[in-house]
């Protein structure tokens, strides 16, 4: 039994043109001590699958609905309050994108880091601080920082804090979103190695929200690439970057740069489709190369092109 | 208008780091050492005494502070109060034909080595008191004698009633006649004007009349009572004198003898109380219900908003003038009727623009998404945030509370007990201070005022400076 189950996930925002299809029919599975990443350009719906998953839901949802089971229940049967006691933070926790802004600056970390403790917990000030004290040595951060404000902090210790503040109440599931967008690539490699040892030590789930394929390749077991609030393409990390299917897939992969290596970066002409009236049919079909007729008609289903590889797209859709 | 990236204790930290933050904490520090300071001076019934006319009689009228002496080089007088205990008593009986006569004699001695003559206003206050069971009248006669041998006999062997108190000032007729006959008896013409402050201690001459050049006949100064009882051996005379001086404590005094030190060392923790307690509530409600209105925004926030927009429009200084002219209210219920109407006000509004922006940061999705509550995020999260810059308001908003007290109590609508520095200004105006001269009057309560409300406004620009990146002092 996949210890996390999204089934026919949808958010939708609303605004005054509309509603904004942000995450739309959303299916996929995770294995417990599997790293799924999700991957896509910016504004593609990654964030809002996350906090989709989490509930926290800005004010202007206009459809909120599907299954997210999480070790065979299905949490959006819960009530918010029932949610925010039992799921939240307990089974699955965030680190949010942008460790700079992620920590109030007025707030000793120590203390930011120690308030799910002490609200779920009900622990008292001292005793929650000093958990957290040990959860800050397990994510290597030194002595002493519990009293620190956040802007003493640098960048790389600010999202070790942020870490170690999702890691609180010993969740299985953590979603990371673009936890290392901010930094640079030392620190980058550090806390990409941490996230490691923690999966092995605390055996725990992640779901790596990030635009960065070789930084997703690094990590995951598993990738589900998403593009204008859909997914194209799930797969193992070898079939995805082995063969790619979706030619969106492609065309990604053949934008990765790499060192010392004559090669032209490739682009996708076009835009990103608006969320708001996407393409009907395949939302990829105005800038695919491979387009054909039905590609503008019909909404490709996903298919399992090979075991655990599932593409999305009209030219696969006989091989399923 | 964004809010600070900078905590409450940092803001203070950083205040105090610059020089306006040094002079104004210093400032504060004396006011608050003021206050402290105040019970050891006059405990708080003296101060309740405040109102009380007959309270302060031992104290001259509208007296310079003593310090003045040191800027016109002369020795102004001091107020001298001689007791009954500090009376030389003497007593003796004598039997004269089956009746018993009793004499008493009561002296007293008194230096006055100054270069003026005494208070001009109220000069002086001689009380004797004869007490007796067997008879009604006693034989009574005062004499003032002065160190140049000369005499004035304010009473030459009156009968007096006993058991009464006989009052003898500068203006009773007797001594007024009695001190007219003395300037007689030297220049040979009884004035017009006789005016005792000036004959009782003038030089001999011609001018002994004449305050302006008539000088000062500096020594030790004699009151002579003598008594006689017919027929009661057992009577018995009290007397108290006291003469007042032109000069009196570290602040003067006003035209009801009320020392100004007292008024003027109360006012500061009253001040203080006032315009903090009405400045930090104030501000904080008015922060906390702009956070809470612009985090829950909707219906919450339409209606803070639109309050706020009526209070601010609804003129609180013709209705406090109403209320305290109606009810002669004391300044603590002044203090709830301002906080009542402050609830909501300009604060509100700038806050409530602030939270939206601190709303939307990462940190308070991450605190909603671990589990925190509404309350915990505004008071955990958002409020802490645009806590120094209410830090700053609260600070130049005191001295505007200190000085609508002050208003208030200038227009006579203030406290009916208590004096507050506003109040001393107003008795200052409705006496013609300025008219007179009575400078210390208006000066010191002036300057408290003025000193107090520059140490806010110093403080005020602290924080203004720590809170606002671009008044930085590098």
């Amino acid at each position: 039994m996949p210890i996390l189950d999204v089934k026919d996930l949808r958010l939708y925002y609303s605004t005054r043109a509309g509603p904004v299809r942000a995450v739309d029919r959303v299916s996929f599975q995770v294995e417990k001590g599997e790293t799924l990443a999700l991957v896509g350009e910016s504004g593609c719906g990654k964030t809002s699958i996350g906090i989709s998953i989490l509930r926290v839901l800005p004010r202007n949802v206009h459809t909120y609905d599907g299954h997210v089971i999480v070790e065979g229940e299905d949490v959006m049967k819960l009530s918010d309050s029932e949610f925010r006691k039992r799921i939240r933070w307990r089974k699955i926790s965030m680190v949010f994108q942008g460790a700079m802004n992620a920590l109030n600056p007025v707030i000793q970390v120590g203390f930011q880091a120690a308030e799910p403790l002490m609200l779920h917990e009900g622990l008292d000030k001292e005793e929650a601080i000093r958990r957290v004290s040990e959860l800050f040595r397990l994510v290597g951060l030194p002595e002493g920082i519990e009293r620190r404000y956040p802007h003493e902090l640098s960048g790389g210790m600010k999202q070790r804090v942020v870490i170690a503040m999702a890691l609180v109440m010993k969740p299985s599931i953590v979603i990371l979103d673009e936890p290392t967008s901010a930094l640079d690539l030392m620190t980058q490699a550090n806390i990409m190695n941490l996230l490691k040892d923690l999966k092995w030590e605390e055996g725990l789930t992640y779901i790596f929200i990030t635009h960065d394929l070789p930084l997703a390749a690094e990590l995951a077991d598993k990738l589900a690439v998403m593009y204008s609030g859909r997914l194209v393409e799930v797969g193992t990390a070898e079939q995805i970057f082995f063969n790619p299917l979706h030619p969106y897939t492609k065309k990604l992969i053949a934008a990765v740069p790499t060192l010392r290596e004559e090669k032209k970066l490739e682009w996708i002409p076009g835009t990103v489709p608006s969320l708001i009236n996407p393409p009907p049919g395949c939302r990829f079909h105005p800038r695919c190369s491979e387009a054909m007729p039905v590609c503008s008609e019909e909404e490709p289903v996903m298919v399992e092109v090979e075991k655990g590889h599932f593409v999305a797209c009209h030219l696969y859709s006989d091989k399923g | 208008m964004s809010a600070p990236a900078i905590g409450a204790k940092e803001a203070f930290k950083e205040a105090l780091k610059t020089l306006s933050g040094k002079v104004a904490f210093g400032l504060l520090l004396i006011i608050v050492l003021m206050g402290v300071a105040t019970p050891i001076y006059a405990p708080y019934n003296v101060v309740k005494a405040w109102s009380m006319r007959e309270v302060w009689m031992d104290n001259p009228p509208c007296a310079a502070p003593a310090w003045v002496q040191f800027f016109v080089h002369k020795k102004l007088p001091k107020t001298i109060i001689i007791e009954n205990e500090d009376f030389h008593k003497s007593a003796s009986t004598m039997e004269h034909g089956g009746v018993t006569y009793k004499f008493i004699y009561l002296d007293a001695y008194f230096d006055y080595p100054y270069d003026e003559f005494p208070n001009k206003i109220s000069t002086f206050i001689l009380q004797v008191t004869p007490t007796a069971s067997n008879t009604n009248y006693v034989i009574l006669s005062v004499t003032f004698e002065r160190p140049d041998g000369g005499k004035i006999t304010f009473v030459s062997d009156s009968s007096v009633p006993v058991n009464k108190t006989l009052e003898l000032r500068e203006t009773t007729k007797d001594v007024v006649e009695a001190a007219g006959s003395y300037v007689q008896s030297i220049t040979g013409e009884f004035p017009k004007n006789p005016l005792p402050y000036v004959i009782l201690f003038a030089e001999k001459g011609e001018y002994m009349n004449d305050p302006k050049h008539a000088e000062v006949l500096k020594g030790t100064y004699r009151i002579h009572i003598k008594c006689i009882a017919v027929g009661d051996p057992n009577a018995n005379v009290a007397a108290r004198f006291v003469l007042y001086g032109r000069v009196y404590g570290m602040a003067g005094t006003d035209s009801y003898r009320r020392d100004l030190m007292i008024g003027l060392l109360w006012g500061a923790p009253i001040a203080l109380a006032f315009g903090i307690v009405a400045a930090v509530v104030v501000n904080l409600v008015q922060t906390i219900l702009g956070v809470i209105s612009g985090y829950f925004g909707g219906k919450v926030d339409d209606a803070v908003q639109r309050v706020a927009e009526l209070m601010m429009i609804i003129p609180v200084l013709p209705i406090l003038i109403l209320i305290s002219f109606i009810y002669h209210i004391r300044i603590w219920t002044l203090l709830a009727i301002l906080v009542a109407f402050g609830i909501v006000g300009a604060t509100t509004k700038t806050v409530r623009s602030m939270v939206p922006s601190i709303k939307e940061e990462q940190y308070i999705l991450a605190a909603k998404s671990y589990g925190a509550g509404s309350w915990r995020i505004i008071f955990k999260h958002i409020f802490p945030r645009v806590l120094p810059y209410t830090f700053s308001l609260i600070a130049t908003a005191v001295p505007a509370y200190i000085f609508l007290e002050a208003a208030l109590s200038f227009l006579g609508l203030g406290d009916p007990i208590l004096p507050t520095w506003g109040k001393i200004l107003g008795d200052a105006e409705v006496a013609n201070a300025a008219y007179y001269g009575y400078w210390w009057w208006i000066v010191l309560p002036a300057a408290c005022i003025g000193i107090t409300a520059m140490a806010f406004a110093l403080l005020g620009y602290a924080f203004d400076k720590v809170i606002n990146p671009r008044l930085r002092e590098m």
